[in-house]
């Protein structure tokens, strides 16, 4: 039953797949569309799915296809934007503490401890109480604001592990110094597990402003799936298009960054992989 | 002392040292806000010995450090602040909490409740019929439900439901009857249940082949009496656990759900807060929302020492 060993896991395929799909349309979509997010036909509002607008129009006339075009736009960037930021820091705050340990360590860890003893979208949501305008820097910092806590924590437990490995110790041996040490012989080892934390980072950012967005606390003034979920569920019997299309966009996104990092779980983590591959004569009746 | 007692007391000065951190954080996030609330409570036309005797009411008089006193005393004496924006008069925060917790718990509570009978014959069944259709259906379905937030599933619920089978309870009945919990949990159990079977599966998955599996079903015992009386109860603690902590993460997080469905929450009470600029009930709610957190994540991990004696005595302190 084991596959070719760098045979990708079908999951990490199917995930691609579906993630790239949304990226295109977000990315190519608007272009093919004869309407911008912001244009308003107010011969036809509230109009359901026809040539003239694909999946209709809401109750100002904006183009249904248009706006949830514009959103996934919106999702990408705060998805890649938070997992930038939040992973860069865990990197840098994890690696330090994990590596010089010290009082520096014990900061980090209870920072992060108060940070993760608190439901993540709670505190994003207070700093955009006291931001007047959140635009879409704002929002990514307040989403960055807890969940660089977990990266941090994973990265000082990884590095932990690798730093008193051979290979490390010759290169102190050799003279080299603490950030070409950091750099160039422990984060390379632990790249594969922060790769696939930082996958369901991107998710969980694109979640969170959808969530955001939802209680009307997003960044203000574009288009995000959130907002027309919002929207939509209050118009759902006039135009179900709104729901169905920012929903199935928003669900087809998460699905495929949920499989992808599943998949390159398997990928990267080849004895994770291996376990479930290879344990398969025992029994189980078959 | 004994190794307990420490893990405990070591437990809750970590608690208390998180509490206080929250609290900080609270403080600070809230005084920032751009705008005066006396402004925003009494408008452009107060007198200025009005606007004065409720800045000092409100505790705004103050130095900070004087500020974050009075507000540690608030907490202290349990009446959490006194709203004046949400009710048109002074209310202790306390009273607002302590109606609207209620609903929440009820809501969280019964989420669980959804989450695992969905998740649990989901999961045995994927492990248990391997790569099988079943196995394949649970794991597409899991997926769907790691991946459908409540605030898209919910309005497809609510239509669907009233639409094609009217006779399901709908959130129009009085929030407090049960009718009214029936859709908005079964929308957030379904959200939870994905994460659980995904989980159950691997660990039941693990007992399967585990060797004491195989010697027990070597001397005899039927498929079914070992999946049911060994495998499962090992595979379900890791289960209960993240169970837990979605219950602790639930009374903070079930904000969208709450809106969708107009209960009256613990999170419809913050966004309320917010909405009015009322900064006693927002520090309340989420010191509350915070509070109950870190306890039931606290309440889990001991549960779990209780559940599992591998780790009895263990300091088991893994950060």
């Amino acid at each position: 039953m084991s596959a070719a060993p760098r045979r990708l896991p079908q999951a990490l395929r199917w995930g691609a797949t579906l993630t790239t799909l949304v990226v295109l349309a977000s990315v190519f979509g608007p272009f093919l569309v004869g309407y911008s997010a912001d244009t308003r036909d107010v011969d036809h509002v509230l109009a359901g799915p026809s040539f003239l607008h694909l999946l209709g129009t809401d109750e100002d006339g904006y183009d249904t296809l248009a706006r949830v075009l514009a959103g996934g736009r919106l999702a990408l960037i705060v998805g890649l934007g938070t997992m930038a930021l939040s992973v860069g820091i865990g990197v840098l705050m994890g690696g330090l503490a994990g590596y010089f340990g010290g009082l520096f360590e014990q900061a980090v860890i209870r920072t992060t401890d108060v940070l993760m003893a608190f439901p993540g979208i709670l505190l994003a949501l207070l700093v955009l109480f006291v931001t007047a305008d959140p635009g879409v820097i704002t929002v990514i910092g307040a989403l960055s604001l807890t969940s660089w806590a977990g990266h941090a924590r994973l990265v000082r437990g990884l590095v932990i592990t690798v730093r008193g490995r051979d290979h490390v110790l010759a290169a102190r041996c050799m003279g080299a110094g603490h950030l070409r040490i950091l750099s160039r012989y422990i984060l390379p080892e632990i790249a594969g597990p922060i790769t696939v934390q930082a996958t369901f980072a991107i998710a969980g950012a694109v979640l969170g402003e959808a969530s955001l967005s939802f209680l009307g606390l997003g960044p203000q003034g574009v288009v995000s799936w959130g907002g027309l979920l919002e929207q939509g569920a209050i118009l759902f019997l006039k135009t179900p298009a709104l729901v169905l299309s920012a929903g199935g966009a928003l669900l087809l996104l998460l699905a495929g960054m949920n499989l992808m990092g599943d998949g390159l779980r398997d990928h990267l983590d080849p004895r994770l992989a291996g376990q479930r591959a290879s344990a398969e004569p025992v029994g189980e009746g078959r | 002392m004994t190794a307990p007692a420490r893990t405990l007391l070591t437990r809750l000065a970590g608690t208390a040292l998180a509490l206080l951190g929250i609290v900080t954080l609270v403080f600070m996030v809230v005084r920032v806000v751009p705008g005066d609330p006396v402004d925003h409570l009494l408008g452009e036309q107060a007198t200025d010995v009005d606007r004065a005797l409720l800045r000092s009411r409100m505790h705004l008089d103050g130095s900070l450090p004087e500020q974050f006193g009075a507000m540690l005393g608030d907490f202290a004496d349990g009446s959490l602040g006194t709203s004046y924006a949400l009710r048109g008069t002074a209310t202790p925060v306390r009273e607002l909490v302590a109606e609207h917790l209620p609903h929440t718990i009820a809501l969280a509570l019964a989420a669980m409740l959804w989450a695992i009978v969905i998740a649990l014959p989901l999961g045995v069944g994927a492990a248990v019929l391997r790569d099988r259709v079943f196995d394949h259906g649970a794991r597409l379905l899991a997926l769907l439900a790691v991946s459908m937030p409540a605030f898209v599933s919910g309005p497809l619920a609510l239509y669907a439901l009233a639409v094609w089978l009217p006779w399901v309870p709908t959130p129009a009945h009085e929030a407090s009857a049960w009718q009214a919990l029936v859709l908005p949990s079964a929308v957030i159990g379904f959200a939870l249940s994905g994460r659980l079977a995904r989980l159950l599966r691997a660990t039941m998955l693990d007992q399967l082949r585990s060797d004491y599996g195989l010697a027990a079903r070597a001397r005899g015992l039927s498929e079914a009496r070992f999946v049911l009386r060994h495998a499962l109860p090992n595979a379900i603690l890791p289960v209960l656990t993240v169970l837990g902590l979605q219950l602790a993460a639930l009374l903070g997080g079930a904000l969208v759900t709450e809106k969708i469905f107009g209960r009256p929450g613990i999170g419809t009470l913050l966004l309320e807060g917010i909405a009015m600029r009322d900064h006693a009930v927002v520090q309340g709610c989420v010191v509350v929302i915070g509070l109950s957190y870190i306890l039931i994540n606290g309440g889990v991990d001991v549960l779990y020492r209780l559940v599992d004696p591998r780790l009895r005595g263990s300091s088991g302190d893994a950060t």
